[in-house]
């Protein structure tokens, strides 16, 4: 039985569970790193380059955080999810980032996924790892359908309203539509920007607290997202950017929400341009406010913006009711 | 309609070519200026790479000039740049310009994507379409063999600034010219007044190879013009970035060579990077290890801020330059940068390799 380490950043918000009850089913162990904490943050700071974005830096700190105490680190190359779609480019050199860059690490399993230019990798790359970790075909093929099985109904968890934090936990919803909530709020981003609190500075938290109910793209089905963004632009190739370009145009149109806020990571390549369209496309008709951040990025100033933006939202949302209450009385 | 692009090196020659040889007008946009940089800057999203910036700037000086309809690629495989005219279009919508832009898919079957759209643009003929096409691709061969054959003069000449006046003088020419014929002509004219610009024979050049993202090692502007500045500190460049080259690899493949060169690149940078990131990446982490096995005395690799390709390279670089021993600079551009602290960090640099090889001929010859 190895001990295989898997850094709680990045993609780990999409595909834990799945990757978990993968190598749960082979036989061994997942150690996940600790919660980022400020001495993470400072190891991923000190290793990644320093014009990187602020998650690729808490990866490096992750993955650091393990050192010593697994037998395997695990970092999948995502190169492109769906045909003719990719990720960003820190995600296709993730591997050989960490390789370049931390010293005395322990071997690396990475799996490639590159549906677009070569759909047998991930076959043969699984393969190849089952080798390394002495599984049997069928065993590969076993684990796989828990994986597969353990990400739908981490996914379907999702869609039932848990963050995913909760989501990963496994708990079921016990949550019945909140109704006491002042307004309703999308947060739109990458998953590791919004569900790592200590770097969002507890974002979710902060809202909910100012009386907001909050979503995710998450909360909508891939599918219906991917169609959804085309209405937007019909030339979004970064997989995750589409989705939250769907979401935008989803709640644009359904009006689901009193407001979207966007999230992103200040040198984020993918964000900078997508988030600017949603932001522009947006802003005339819902209110719609961008936070970037990095690791300098002081609480106090999310706070304040987050309070105008909430206030400015319920201000309005209590004048249109007024407006139709009287309405109502003058009938 | 009246037709421009943005500014990539002397790349507005060809498209020039391209254009009004289908009879359709042309606006060059203004050389890119400090305005320039001023306008895109105020206009893009400030997480924008300077691409994006210095692109959105030629259209809007070109949209002042007249013109309504912006020719540039589109597609994935190109990192960011792929997405620009998305955003770009948007942009210039809101700012009340009735502009258009005629994009050219190039992810896949490049070719046939641009001759597509020549037509559509154009309304000629397939073959007027293909004759345009061949107009322009001399015009880029002829111009990135005469840069070529500068980055060798430059570092041997007699008279500092002379190849630079000379080569300047054939792009000049070469911007008034319209026939195939003319163009050849004028390029091997140009070939041999560059090859007897007054050179010291005795000298041998440190040897520098300029890798890094495409548009920054394509246009001079946004690296305070950083190949002249070596070529006057009398450093003898290599770049491996090659509109022609592009144009073979991409268009057809034909030129075996690129094609290999390109593979080599590849497969020396594997152990460090081993899929290619987009952009220029891996070529960059490639064609180091090359330049080293070559004997160069150094890289410098240009980026604008906040490129990932680059930045996925720049992870792997410390150790390349290490393993290889090969000193790498590695300049992030930005709207900022081309200021004095540039310059020192450049000089620096070429004392550093100076000395290096300087250090090694003794340790040879002891
Ligand atoms: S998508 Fe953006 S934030 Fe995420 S790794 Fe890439 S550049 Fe960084
Ligand atoms: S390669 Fe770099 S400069 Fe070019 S589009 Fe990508 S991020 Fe921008």
């Amino acid at each position: 039985m190895a001990r295989i380490g898997i850094p709680r950043a990045l993609f780990y918000y999409d595909y834990f569970p799945l990757w978990q009850a993968f190598f749960t089913a082979l036989g061994h162990q997942v150690v996940v790193s600790d919660a980022t904490n400020k001495g993470i943050l400072e190891d991923g700071i000190k290793r990644a380059v320093d014009e990187t974005c602020l998650p690729v830096k808490l990866y490096m700190g992750h993955v650091q955080n393990l050192r010593g105490r697994v037998d395997y680190l695990f970092i999948p190359r995502l190169v492109s999810l769906e045909e003719k779609h990719f990720s960003c480019p820190k995600f296709i050199g993730l591997p050989d980032m960490v390789r370049g860059s931390v010293p005395n690490l322990p071997p690396i399993l990475d799996v490639t996924v590159d549906v677009t230019d070569n759909k047998k990798l991930t076959r043969s790359s699984l393969l190849e790892l089952g080798k390394l970790l002495g599984a049997s075909q069928g065993q590969l093929g076993e684990a796989y359908q828990a994986g597969l099985q353990a990400h739908r109904s981490y996914r379907a968890r999702l869609k039932q309203g848990l963050t995913h934090a909760e989501a990963i936990r496994g708990s079921t919803p016990a949550k019945t539509a909140a109704t006491d909530y002042l307004l309703r709020v999308a947060l739109l981003s990458h998953p590791y920007n919004i569900c790592d609190s200590w770097v969002s500075n507890n974002l979710i938290g902060k809202l909910q607290k100012m009386g907001a109910d909050v979503t995710t793209a998450d909360a909508l089905s891939l599918g219906y997202l991917r169609q959804k963004a085309n209405s937007l632009s019909d030339q979004i190739f970064w997989t995750f950017e589409k989705k939250l370009a769907g979401a935008a145009m989803h709640y644009l149109e359904t009006r689901e929400v009193d407001g979207i806020i966007l999230v992103m990571a200040f040198e984020c390549g993918p964000d900078s341009l997508v988030t600017e369209l949603i932001e522009r496309e947006v802003r005339d008709r819902l209110p719609v406010m961008t936070l970037c951040m990095d690791e300098h990025t002081g609480e106090a100033g999310i706070v304040t913006r987050l309070e105008a933006f909430v206030d400015m939202i319920v201000r309005q949302k209590s004048r249109q009711e007024a407006a139709a209450a009287k309405e109502w009385a003058q009938a | 309609m009246k037709i421009s692009f943005p500014h990539m090196g002397n790349l507005y020659i060809p498209l020039t070519l391209l254009f009004s040889s289908l009879g359709l007008e042309v606006v060059v946009p203004p050389p890119i200026s400090k305005e320039t940089m001023n306008l895109g800057v105020k206009y893009s999203p400030e997480g924008a790479c300077l691409p994006f910036k210095l692109t959105l700037g030629n259209f809007l000086e070109a949209a002042a000039l007249g013109a309504d309809t912006f020719f540039m690629a589109q597609g994935y495989g190109l990192c960011r740049f792929g997405f620009y005219t998305e955003v770009q279009q948007k942009i210039m919508r809101e700012l009340g310009y009735e502009t258009n832009m005629a994009l050219v898919n190039i992810s896949q079957n490049v070719l046939q994507n641009l001759l597509r759209k020549l037509k559509e643009l154009s309304g000629k003929s397939q073959l007027q379409v293909l004759g345009a096409v061949r107009l322009a691709l001399v015009a880029i061969k002829v111009l990135d063999d005469l840069e070529k054959l500068l980055y060798q003069v430059r570092p041997r000449e007699l008279r500092k600034g002379e190849s630079t006046k000379v080569h300047q003088k054939t792009v000049d020419r070469l911007a008034q010219a319209s026939s195939v014929s003319e163009i050849r002509r004028i390029g091997s004219e140009g070939m041999k007044e560059l090859a007897a610009v007054g050179q010291d024979p005795a000298r041998t050049p440190l040897r520098v190879g300029i890798l890094g993202e495409f548009y920054v090692v394509l246009e001079p502007f946004t690296s305070s013009d950083v190949e002249r500045r070596l070529g006057e500190m009398g450093v003898e460049i290599t770049k491996y970035l090659y509109a022609s080259d592009w144009v073979s690899f991409h268009m057809f493949m034909k030129l075996f060579k690129v094609f290999k060169e390109h593979k080599s690149a590849a497969e020396a940078a594997r152990p460090y990077l081993a899929y290619n990131v987009s952009g220029d990446g891996l070529q960059t982490v490639g064609q180091t290890i090359l330049c080293a096995e070559e004997g160069f005395d150094g890289i410098v690799q240009l980026y604008p801020f906040t490129c990932m390709p680059e930045i996925v390279a720049k992870h792997m670089l410390p150790k390349v330059s290490d393993d290889f021993r090969i000193p790498v600079l590695s300049l992030g551009l930005d709207e900022h940068s081309g200021n004095a602290g540039f310059i020192t960090r450049l000089e620096a640099f070429t004392d550093l390799i100076n000395r290096r090889k300087s250090l090694r001929r003794l340790e040879v010859a002891k």
